[in-house]
Order: C-alpha cells, then sequence, then structure tokens
C-alpha cells in the first residue's frame, strides 16, 4: 500500500474558532476518498491546506511520502496536488484552451517529468558522457582481461546516451505555450478520462458542469495526480453528476489519487473506495465504503442517530391560492428571464420548483414579491377570506368604502353593508369588534402593488443567497433589529419601538432553538444556520398567506436542515401554501407534494412528486423543452 | 524567478470579537502616544520645547474665559461638520463634499449680510440667510447625488469637485465684491445682522446650536424609522430592496439633511463667528470632519470625543506656536491634527487586529498540542 497523503496532528485554527484539531490520517494512492462532514466539521479547511491556501498552524503533512511544505497553490502543484474548489476560478472571457494555458510552465508537461524521470535513473548527459569517456579508456587498455564486459557496458551506456538525448529534444520541442499543442493534449486528456468539452468554447457560454469540467482538465494538464473536489456535485443534474463520476473512475484507473468532499451520503455510496469522516474539525475515523451503512456514517458524522425520513402528509382540502399566468420578466440586460410561466400554488401544500440556479428562480420569486418588474403576465393571490371580517391594516379606509359600495362585505349578523353615511370613526369600531365580515375571497392583483403592499398581503419570501446574508436580513444588526426589519413602519410617530420586534426575536429564538448569546448579538456572528433560522422564523411569523423560500438549507448540517423541513411541514398543515425553491432533488421529491421544473425561465413541467422519477426532473431541468414533449408522449 | 520568501516574526490575526472597553484602551493608548509624538515633532520645530508644548495646550484652551469659549466654538466647527456627513455616511454614501457645501452657506450669508439694503431689519436678514445657506448647501449636495442616482456616478469624486468650484465661486464672490480690487471681503460690522455674541458670552449661538443638532442626529440615527432605514441600507442595498426600502429616495431624502447641515455650519461660520468672507473660512476642516466622522464610527457621541480631540489640538497648537515663535501657526497646526488623526487611525488596525509573535520553538511544529505545557 502507497501512501499519496498523510496526515500527522494537523491543527488549523482562525482566531478562536478550531477549524482542525489533531487531524491524522493517510490516503491511498490510486483510490477515490470521500471526505465526510457535516458544514462547518473542518473539510474544506483540511484540504485547503494540503491545496496551499492555508498553512496549518502545527502538524505535518506528507505527499508521497515526503514531508511537504506546502506554502502557496503553485507549490501545491510542485506536489502534485490540484484541487477544484467550488467556486471555479477561471477566466470568463478565455476559451477553454485558452484558461488551460495559463501559468503552465515547462517543468508542468509530461515530456519534462518523463525527461526527468529518466535522468534520475540513468544520470544527465554529461554523467553519461564522463561515464561512456571512462569506459572507452578501460576498453583501451589492453591489459584488462574483462573486455567483453566492458564492451557491453559501454554499448549500454551509449544506448542510454541516445535516449536521454532524443528526450531531451522532444522536450525542446514541446511549445507548451502554444495554443494548437495544449489543444491537442487537451483532446488526448479528454479522450483517456471520458470528458467532453469543447476546446474553443469561451467560459463565459459554458455551463457549470462544463466549467467544472474544464477545471479537472486544467489541474490534469498541470500534472495532478492527487485530485481534491470540493463538493463537486453541489451545483449538478443527477446525469451530470453521473458523467462527472464516471470520468471519476477511469482517473481512478489511470492511477490517480482523488478525494471528495461532500455531504451527500448517497454519493460516498456510489463512488468511493473510502470514506474519512470529520466531526467539529476532528478526525473520526475511517471506513470501507461497502461495510459501510447510511445510518452508520450519519451516526457518525453527526455524533448521535438522525431520523432521515421526512414525514409527508397528504395536502387537506388544497384551494387555488396564488395564481401566475404567463408571467414575462426581462432582465436589466434584456434577456428574457422567466419566460410565459403560468402555475397555481394551492394552499396547504408545497409547490417545488426545481431547477440549475439561474435559471429563473430567483427573479420568478422576486417578481410575485413585487421586486423586480413585470414585463407582461399577471399575479393573483386569493386571499381566503370567506366568513372572514375585515381588517385595515393594509388598506385605506377610500378602499374600504369602495368595497363595501360594490357589495364586498357583510354585518357578522348577517345584514348588508352600507358604508355611505357612517363616519371613518365608526367604521374603526366596527372593525376594531370584527363585525364587518367578507362575502367572498378577496381577489388581488398583485401586478399593481408595491413590495411593501405586496407583503402586507400575506405574501413572504425568504431568499439565502450564496453569502446568506444580504437579502432580508442585516449582518451588522442584532436579531431584534433584524425582526423589526419588516415592522419598522408600524405605528404612529417619528421613532422605532423595539418592544415587540424583541418579544417576537425572544418567541423566534425559543421555537427554533436558535443558537446565540442573546438578542442583541449582531447576526454577523451567528452560525449559518442560526442566521437561516433568523430568517426563515421572522417571515414565518407574521402568519403569511403565501410562504416563498429559496434555498433555506443551504449548507445547513443535516439537524438545522431537518429543523427547516419541519418549519415547511408545518405551514404546510396551517393552509398556507408553501413555495420552495431547493437545490438537492432527493430533498425536494421527499418534501414536495408538486414539482415545477424550471429550465431557462419556461417551465419545463409540473408533477406531482409522487409520480415523477430523480432522472426525470434531472432531464428536464438540463434540456427543458424537448423533454417537455417526451413527457407528453 | 521566485519572489523572496521572507519569514516574518509575527503573524497578523483578525481578532474574533473585541469588547468596547478594550477597544477604547487600545484607542486611549493611541491618544496618548500621539500626544506625546506631537510633543517629539514640537521639539524638531524648535529644541527644548517638548514641555512647552503641553503647557501651550493647556493654556491655549483653559488658560482664560475666553479661551474656553474659543475652544467651543473651534470644536463646535469640527462637530457640525462631522455630525453633517455622518447620515450619509451611515448609509456609505461618501460625501466627502461638505467642505464646499459649507463654502456655499458662507458665501450666501456673507453675500446676504453685507448687501441686504440696510432698510431690512436685522432679524429678518438672519433668517433669509439662514434659509439662503441651508438650501445652497442642500443644492450643493443635491447635484452629485442626482447624477449618482440618475447615471450611477462616483459620488466621492463628484463632491470632492465639487468642493473645488464652491472655493473659486468663493473668490470670484470676493473679487466682485471686494472695495477697490483689494481682493478682500469687507467685514461685516451691523450688530443687528450678527449672531456671534448673547450678552458678553462669546459664541454661544453657534455651540448652542451645534449640541442641538449633535443631539438631534444621534436619536435620528439611533431611535427613528429613518435612521433605521439608514443603517439598513448602509449594510447592505439588496435587503433595503427586500423589506420595501426605496434606496434612491433616502439617498435624496439623506443628502439633504447632509448638506443642509453643512450649509448651516457655513451660515454660522459666517454670520456667528468671523463676520467676514475669504477663502480659507472652511479651511480644510471639511475633510476633516469626514476623518473624524469616520474615527467615531458615525456614531455621534464617539464623534464628539475625536471633534473636541481635534479642537483641542487646533488650538492648543495655535497657541503653542505663537508661545514658542514658530512663524507659520496654521502649518504647525495642521502638521499635529494629521498626526493625531494618523496615529488614531493605525490604532484603529489594532482594534480589529492582534499581532502574535511566533516563538521558534512554535515555527518548529511540535506534535504535542499546547496546552500540555
Amino acid at each position: 500500500m502507497k501512501e499519496a497523503i498523510r496526515f500527522t496532528n494537523v491543527t488549523k485554527t482562525f482566531g478562536k474558532t478550531i477549524a482542525n484539531k489533531n487531524v491524522s490520517f493517510s490516503v491511498e494512492k490510486g483510490k477515490i476518498y470521500a471526505i465526510l462532514g457535516e458544514n462547518g466539521s473542518g473539510k474544506t479547511t483540511l484540504m485547503n491546506v494540503v491545496a496551499g491556501i492555508y498553512r496549518q498552524d502545527t502538524g505535518k503533512v506528507y505527499i508521497n511520502g515526503k514531508e511537504a511544505d506546502i506554502k502557496s497553490p503553485l507549490d501545491a502543484y510542485k506536489y502534485q496536488v490540484g484541487m477544484i474548489h467550488q467556486h471555479f476560478k477561471l477566466v470568463d472571457a478565455f476559451t477553454a484552451v485558452e484558461n488551460l494555458a495559463q501559468g503552465v510552465k515547462r517543468s508542468d508537461t509530461p515530456e519534462y517529468r518523463l525527461l526527468k524521470n529518466e535522468e534520475k535513473e540513468l544520470g544527465t548527459l554529461r554523467q553519461i558522457k564522463k561515464k561512456i569517456k571512462k569506459l572507452e579508456q578501460m576498453v583501451a587498455n589492453e591489459k584488462l582481461i574483462d573486455r567483453e564486459l566492458l564492451s557491453r557496458k559501454l554499448k549500454a551506456a551509449r544506448e542510454d546516451y541516445d535516449t536521454i538525448k532524443s528526450l531531451k529534444k522532444s522536450e525542446r520541442k514541446v511549445k507548451f505555450y502554444n495554443l494548437k499543442t495544449t489543444e491537442k493534449r487537451m483532446n488526448t486528456l479528454c479522450k483517456r478520462y471520458g470528458f467532453v468539452i469543447d476546446p474553443r468554447k469561451h467560459v463565459y457560454d459554458m455551463s457549470v458542469s462544463e466549467k467544472q469540467t474544464l477545471e479537472i482538465v486544467k489541474a490534469i494538464n498541470r500534472g495532478a495526480d492527487i485530485l481534491i473536489l470540493d463538493e463537486p456535485t453541489a451545483v449538478l443534474t443527477p446525469q451530470e453528476t453521473r458523467h462527472l463520476f464516471d470520468a471519476l473512475r477511469s482517473m481512478k484507473e489511470h492511477g490517480h489519487t482523488i478525494i471528495i468532499i461532500t455531504h451527500k451520503l448517497n454519493e460516498v455510496k456510489e463512488i468511493s473506495d473510502k470514506v474519512v469522516i470529520l466531526r467539529q474539525g476532528e478526525y473520526v475515523g475511517e471506513i470501507e465504503t461497502k461495510k459501510a451503512t447510511i445510518s452508520q456514517l450519519t451516526e457518525m458524522m453527526v455524533g448521535h442517530k438522525v431520523n432521515l425520513a421526512i414525514k409527508r402528509d397528504k395536502p387537506v382540502n388544497p384551494q387555488d391560492r396564488l395564481i401566475v399566468k404567463n408571467l414575462k420578466v426581462v432582465n436589466n440586460e434584456n434577456h428574457v428571464v422567466v419566460d410565459n410561466v403560468s402555475f397555481v400554488a394551492h394552499s396547504g401544500e408545497i409547490l417545488g420548483v426545481a431547477g440549475i440556479s439561474g435559471n429563473g428562480q430567483k427573479e420568478l420569486l422576486e417578481a410575485i414579491s413585487g421586486l423586480y418588474p413585470i414585463s407582461s403576465g399577471s399575479i393573483t393571490l386569493i386571499n381566503p377570506k370567506k366568513n372572514k371580517p375585515l381588517t385595515i391594516l393594509h388598506k385605506t379606509m377610500k378602499e374600504v368604502r369602495k368595497l363595501a359600495h360594490d357589495g364586498a362585505f357583510h354585518y357578522s349578523d348577517g345584514k348588508r353593508v352600507d358604508l355611505t353615511k357612517v363616519s371613518n370613526q365608526k367604521i374603526r369600531e366596527l372593525v376594531k369588534e370584527k363585525k364587518i365580515v367578507f362575502n367572498d375571497n378577496e381577489i388581488v392583483d398583485l401586478g399593481t402593488k408595491d413590495p411593501l403592499q405586496i407583503r402586507e398581503s400575506g405574501i413572504h419570501l425568504a431568499f439565502v443567497p450564496e453569502d446568506r446574508l444580504g437579502m432580508g436580513l442585516v449582518g451588522e444588526m442584532d436579531i431584534t433589529d433584524n425582526m423589526m426589519l419588516r415592522t419598522y413602519k408600524h405605528g404612529k410617530g417619528l421613532f422605532v419601538r423595539r418592544e415587540k420586534p424583541g418579544q417576537l426575536a425572544d418567541k423566534v429564538i425559543k421555537d427554533l432553538s436558535v443558537v446565540t448569546p442573546s438578542k442583541n448579538t449582531r447576526i454577523r456572528f451567528l452560525s449559518g444556520g442560526n442566521i437561516q433560522k433568523v430568517l426563515v422564523g421572522r417571515e414565518i411569523a407574521f402568519a403569511p398567506k403565501v410562504f416563498m423560500t429559496a434555498y433555506p438549507v443551504r449548507g445547513l448540517d443535516i439537524n438545522s436542515s431537518y429543523a427547516i423541513y419541519n418549519l415547511l411541514q408545518k405551514q404546510k398543515q396551517n393552509d398556507v401554501a408553501v413555495i420552495y425553491v431547493g437545490e438537492d432533488l432527493d430533498v425536494l421529491l421527499d418534501l414536495c407534494d408538486r414539482i415545477m421544473v424550471l429550465c431557462q425561465g419556461k417551465v419545463a413541467g409540473i408533477f406531482d412528486a409522487n409520480k415523477v422519477t430523480k432522472d426525470k426532473i434531472g432531464l428536464l431541468m438540463t434540456n427543458g423543452g424537448k423533454g417537455n414533449e417526451a413527457s407528453k408522449n | 524567478m521566485k519572489p523572496a520568501k521572507i519569514n516574518f516574526p509575527f503573524r497578523i490575526a483578525k481578532r474574533a470579537n473585541i469588547t468596547n472597553t478594550k477597544a477604547w484602551i487600545i484607542r486611549g493608548i493611541s491618544i496618548v502616544a500621539a500626544l506625546l509624538v506631537s510633543g517629539i515633532v514640537c521639539t524638531l520645530f524648535k529644541p527644548g520645547s517638548f514641555l512647552d508644548f503641553y503647557k501651550g495646550l493647556v493654556v491655549g484652551c483653559f488658560g482664560t474665559t475666553n479661551y474656553i469659549f474659543e475652544l467651543l466654538c473651534c470644536i463646535s466647527i469640527f462637530l457640525l461638520l462631522s455630525i453633517a456627513v455622518t447620515p450619509a455616511f451611515k448609509m456609505k454614501f461618501w460625501n466627502i463634499g461638505v467642505e464646499g457645501q459649507a463654502m456655499i452657506g458662507c458665501i450666501l450669508t456673507a453675500v446676504i449680510l453685507l448687501l441686504m439694503p440696510s432698510a431690512i431689519p436685522g432679524p429678518l436678514v438672519i433668517i433669509i440667510a439662514l434659509l439662503a445657506s441651508v438650501t445652497g448647501g442642500m443644492i450643493w449636495a443635491i447635484i452629485p447625488t442626482i447624477f449618482k442616482i440618475r447615471f450611477n456616478t462616483n459620488e466621492t469624486l463628484f463632491t470632492l469637485m465639487m468642493n473645488y468650484v464652491a472655493t473659486i465661486l468663493a473668490a470670484v464672490t470676493i473679487a466682485i465684491v471686494s472695495p477697490g480690487g483689494s481682493q478682500t471681503f469687507p467685514l461685516i460690522t451691523d450688530p443687528s445682522r450678527l449672531l456671534i455674541n448673547i450678552g458678553t458670552i462669546k459664541y454661544i449661538p453657534f455651540i448652542i446650536v451645534t449640541i442641538l443638532f449633535t443631539v438631534m442626529m444621534y436619536f435620528y440615527l439611533r431611535k427613528t424609522k429613518e435612521g433605521f432605514e439608514l443603517s439598513v441600507m448602509g449594510d447592505s442595498i439588496n435587503t433595503a430592496r427586500y423589506v420595501g426600502i426605496k434606496p434612491h429616495w433616502i439617498m435624496f431624502r439623506t443628502m439633504l439633511i447632509s448638506g443642509g447641515l453643512a450649509g448651516l455650519c457655513g451660515f454660522l461660520i459666517v454670520c456667528g463667528k468671523e463676520a467676514t468672507l475669504s477663502k480659507t473660512l472652511v479651511g480644510g476642516r471639511g475633510f476633516t470632519a469626514v476623518l473624524i466622522a469616520w474615527l467615531g464610527h458615525f456614531n455621534p457621541a464617539e464623534i464628539t470625543i475625536f471633534a473636541s480631540l481635534v479642537g483641542i489640538l487646533e488650538q492648543g497648537a495655535t497657541y503653542t506656536a505663537g508661545l514658542i515663535k514658530i512663524s507659520s501657526k496654521k502649518y504647525f497646526s495642521g502638521v499635529i491634527i494629521g498626526l493625531f488623526i494618523l496615529i488614531v487611525i493605525v490604532s484603529e488596525f489594532f482594534v480589529n487586529y492582534q499581532v502574535r509573535f511566533k516563538s521558534k520553538n512554535k515555527l518548529i511544529s511540535n506534535n504535542k498540542p499546547k496546552e500540555a505545557k
């Protein structure tokens, strides 16, 4: 067994946080390893130490048996370690080949390496020349008896000389910076490992999966023998994931060592030979994948038993709640980002939105919440007001009078409402006593309202962006103030009132078990999961009619994720129409009642989650239009 | 070619969390250090004057009642200008144009006070000048804002340029108004048109107005809905959009406040202190105020502390310069204030980061964890 990497007692701290603590294990050569752990367990940090992004505080890293002192990513390549990060490091304006040619040095070419290997074995040209001269002298010396042996040795030395010379010649010939040769080499690499990539394609035209492939080819091209991939499947569809795994397997056959950082258990089972588990920065153990079960892996990862099933109840009495018709949204660059989207969200149901990120999900949700201008189409909310008392939180007296005039209300004792002769004061009293009741459901056209009015009418959006803050939360403010973001305008007068938001903060902290020193802690200092709980908790707290959430479990550990899923389930039981935009198809299928697939801003299909397969959704996500026709047949 | 690798004997790490007390201890140390360095610089100007500097500082600021009010007025200028930039800074709109905005206030006040026919009663002239200067400051602030909103121009450069336009306008005004081409603006002599003293107490209107606005700004930023909106805007425009704040309107509104306060300061400088106009009336104090607002973390309470320190140094150093007979008083105080701000800014680095020295045996990684020692 040969070691590719060995860690001994590696510790890395950032300020007070310990990212890795005395981690020791080794990685066998030519195998696929999975580093498994929850977010914040130190997987990426540990790998960044090998990749030269960070340096360990204490401890040592050995690569191929030698102690490695990796000071920079460039150094890492010297040790033949390449890392593919979650955020790609490619130049958008360049083609694939041009990106590949970046930073390649003569010493990175295979020819150079071959030459150096041979030289190590046979000696450099000068050394061989010396040897030949010596041998020639010895042969010339007639006194020696063993002339035959010597001449054989001489012949061998001359042959060595020729091989090295020819290698040197071919090595000199290599134009490592030349785009043509780079392209050739790229094609051979792709053929060898089964990558599909167009060398002339610009990076800005590439899909995420293509970019990732290019990153891998780049690393191999620069001589990486040990390849580290940081959550490679997070952005891929099932089909793309399969392609990637095929390529990784073929790389393994060619002797590469591969390390995958992940927290997805089924992928670990599928691809890896061995699993190394980290928990809270510490090494928990390693296990052969074949022998491991999912529940065993989870237990090692989380530290205790976790029930992974999502309990999904049947929707109770679903009613149309939000009707979106032929919605079209054009972005600043005049691209159509949401194209002719129509769907209905029902109350008491979770509607999942599947799609590769950047296919119009964000714009769709923002358009519904009034944050993004609509080009055409309509969004209608059916407010379940039938036989419910009138409230005037977000209506002016004028509007109330108009509604009354149109006959929208009746008194709680059944009489017709006529407000023409009633004073405003009296109307307020009547409303307070809940005496005015709606005849029918209120139909609200959201296209004409501004974001604040839309929110007040009960449509809430919790969007978790990549950086977690920035859409709905203010990192520099404490939990109370973040609660207040939605309601700071309430109440008369110049000053904000912090009592109610403070109570709400206490409630959210208690209900969702947010881990925080106090409600006066700036949320920038909370962990990702807790930040997300604050966001989701706040939006749920105002009893929404429609609750839209995008990527609420982004980057969360298993426990927090399930806490959020439970919250969504509870909303569903409370007769809320939930729209859930997610990345993980397994979760979408388990959690949602119906799934809408978006592809390039179009609806590729809406399915009952019980009657659709993961593969089908994956296919629709990548080539929406075609898939749609197929599904009809 | 490899860049040379230097192994520094220390490491710089970001502080995870720092208590307020500790931060203020660091700042306090830096303030003391700044004072010490100022004394040393003073000896460079005039050997052997190390202690004279501190003597001058105390006497020049607190020597007589007169000096104390001079000092309070000096602080007021810095404070009011800092308070003017604060709301804009709070929403990360870098208005460094208070210098010009105040200058416009000065010009308008001086011209109105001087040229209004004498038939108009004094108080009315003052009110007209006040309104004009506040409006002038607002206009000066709103021009870059409109460009920012419409064309997304860089507000820092734009407001900076507006400063120079204001200074040139002042020069032009002086040239036109000055009698017989003397290039000096005539002194405003009518006491009913000036607010310099109330009774015998000097500069009291200026000081009162400044205190009033400082307190108001404190509550505006901390307690009002509008102040809350500013904080949200400053942290993330996206979040502001998400909660239904209209960023452009907030920018417009806030710059009106910012420019208006700067214009008010200009009015007070002329009407409440100098009673004349010159090109150097604001004299770079607008820029110093930007730094003070920054040092005070846009918090009026902290800003008051730093404005006081800068005011003490300005007045004290000018007095010292006279005491030890340095010919260019203005430059001397400029050097001292510059040094002070520099050192306090450097201290912010130590508030945010910590420097840890590496011990040798730590460099060579030993396998035992540190706690074992």
